[in-house]
Formats: C-alpha cells, sequence, structure tokens
C-alpha cells in the first residue's frame, strides 16, 4: 500500500504475503498471544504460591470463616461461559461485515462480564446477603482469606479490563470503524479471561477445604 | 510447511452449540466430583484432570488454536507445560515438607 493510499484510508491495515512460521496471523494476533501467555504466567504465580501455602497448611480454612458459596458461583461460571459463546458470535458477525449483529453480541459479551463482577461483588461485599466480608473471611487473617481475595481479585481486574476493552471495540464497530481482526482480539483476551476462571474455580472453590466452621 | 491458518477464523453456528455443550458438561461434573463423597486425594486429582481438560479445550477450540499454525501452537502450550512441571515439584515438595 502506497503512503497516500494509507492516508486516505487509514482504517486499512497493511498486509504481507503468508509467514512460512505463522501462516496469515498478523502481528496484532501473535502479539496478543504473547501478551496473553504473560499474563497466564502471572496467575501460574499466584496459583503457584496458593497452590504451596495450602499443601505445607495443616489447617486451611480455620473454624468461624465461612465457606464458598459453589452454586452460586457454578452459576457464575455457567454466565462466563456463555459469554464466551457470544464473543465467537460477535467475531463471526464481523466477518460477514453484519454492523448490527456485531454491535449485538459484543453488548451481550459485554452484559455477561458485568454480570459476573455484579455476583463476585455480592459474593465479598453482599447485595441481598452478607458477603464473605461481613461472615469473618478477612484479608490478611489468614492465608485461605488473603489468597482467595488476591487470586478473585486479580481476575476481577481482569473482567473489568475485558469489559471496558468490549465495550470500546464495541464503540468502534457501532461507528462502522472496527475491524474484524480487532474483534478477534477482543474475543482472544475474553476467552483468555474464561480460561482462567475455570481454573479458578477448580482450584479455589472446588477443592476441598476440610475443617472449617 | 503449513502456512494455511488464516488471518482470522470463522465458525460454523453448529459449532457454538457443541462449544457450549461441552463445557457446560466439563464445570458439571467438576461441580459434581467436588461435592460428592469421596477420598480427598482422588478427589483433587480429578479434579485437577478435569480442569487441565477444560483448559485444552479451550484453547483449542474456543481460542481456535487448533486451526492455527504448528508454530503457534507450539508457542502458545510450552509456556504452560513448563509452568505445569513447575508447580508439581513446587507443590508435592511443600506437602512433602509437611508430612515428613
Amino acid at each position: 500500500m502506497t503512503t497516500a493510499a494509507a492516508h486516505a484510508h487509514p482504517e486499512v491495515t497493511a498486509s504481507w504475503p503468508p509467514d512460512a512460521q505463522f501462516g496469515r496471523a498478523s502481528a496484532a494476533k501473535l502479539a496478543m498471544w504473547i501478551f496473553l501467555l504473560s499474563d497466564f504466567l502471572s496467575f501460574v504465580g499466584l496459583l503457584l504460591a496458593y497452590g504451596i501455602l495450602r499443601a505445607g497448611s495443616a489447617v486451611w480454612r480455620h473454624p468461624g470463616e465461612p465457606g464458598l458459596n459453589i452454586p452460586f458461583t457454578c452459576l457464575l461460571t455457567l454466565v462466563l461461559i456463555a459469554s464466551s459463546i457470544s464473543v465467537i458470535v460477535a467475531h463471526d458477525a464481523s466477518l460477514a461485515a453484519d454492523r448490527r449483529r456485531t454491535v449485538l453480541w459484543l453488548g451481550i459479551t459485554a452484559l455477561g462480564g458485568v454480570l459476573f463482577l455484579t455476583g463476585q461483588y455480592a459474593e465479598w461485599i453482599g447485595i441481598l446477603h452478607p458477603g464473605l466480608m461481613k461472615e469473618g473471611l478477612v484479608f490478611g487473617r489468614s492465608a485461605y482469606a488473603s489468597t482467595f481475595y488476591v487470586i478473585t481479585g486479580f481476575h476481577g481486574l481482569h473482567v473489568t479490563a475485558g469489559v471496558i476493552y468490549l465495550l470500546a471495540i464495541m464503540a468502534r464497530a457501532a461507528r462502522g470503524v472496527a475491524r474484524a481482526g480487532e474483534v478477534e482480539l477482543v474475543a482472544l483476551f475474553w476467552h483468555f479471561v474464561d480460561l482462567v476462571w475455570n481454573l479458578v474455580f477448580v482450584l479455589v472453590y472446588l477443592v476441598p477445604t476440610g475443617g472449617g466452621g | 510447511m503449513s502456512t494455511g491458518a488464516p488471518a482470522t477464523i470463522q465458525t460454523r453456528t453448529r459449532d457454538y452449540l457443541v462449544m457450549l455443550v461441552v463445557m457446560i458438561v466439563l464445570t458439571i461434573l467438576e461441580v459434581a466430583v467436588a461435592v460428592l463423597p469421596g477420598h480427598a486425594s482422588w478427589t483433587v486429582a480429578l479434579l485437577l484432570v478435569l480442569a487441565l481438560a477444560q483448559a485444552v479445550y479451550f484453547a483449542l477450540y474456543t481460542m481456535h488454536l487448533s486451526r492455527e499454525t504448528i508454530a503457534l501452537r507450539r508457542m502458545a502450550v510450552l509456556p504452560g507445560v513448563i509452568a505445569a512441571l513447575y508447580a508439581l515439584v513446587l507443590v508435592s515438595e511443600s506437602a512433602w515438607r509437611h508430612l515428613r
């Protein structure tokens, strides 16, 4: 593409022949994968610290500390899974240059993220019922409490970032300037947030705590 | 060497439902394993296997890694494998010190 053409059509990206190693994956897509891998290792670090603390402690959940609400969190997990599918639908709509459907499904995905965050707020602080903080799960009082808040909080930050990212791409799609590649990148990030949550759900919520009161 | 991976990947409508069902089933299985009575060590082992299976399924099909080139697949998978081995060694060592 010439410089003049690039100025005339600022949304048109440069293209190059398929790469011997990475096919036609764009540089942005490779960059997103590298970012996701480094971010994944951050989660691995946290989950590793959690595993070491837990494997080395005689009592994980101390008397008086509340257990975690598995049925409620399972529902939140299903919401995230459904939102992972909706972002694929949004990506397909963007490939078909269907602006209305792209915006709609990106919006539905963002709504799933907001529902998840609301659920996490209800679990931590409480909306209709007292949350874990009021029930005696206090940050800093035990390794159980601290690792729970740090890991789920770090993931919650990712969901928040994902919702903002989804809304930003949705706004671009509504103006008709978002490319399918951009929707694919936000979809990759959102899938990653979902993938990590499934690991957190199993390791933090489902692995039996024993004891407690 | 394959250079056939497309810049963006389209999913067939039927595949959405398959993905949704597989992930819901895996999640329900995980919850069932955790809630139903059983030996704690087996429960933890089974939960880890299910979590790993779900993560691999997610990466391969939802994130479309199965349709990318081998180089991209290797790039995505190797750090995870190394991290998992590292985790296994450190957590086992911690558990061993505690049990001793």
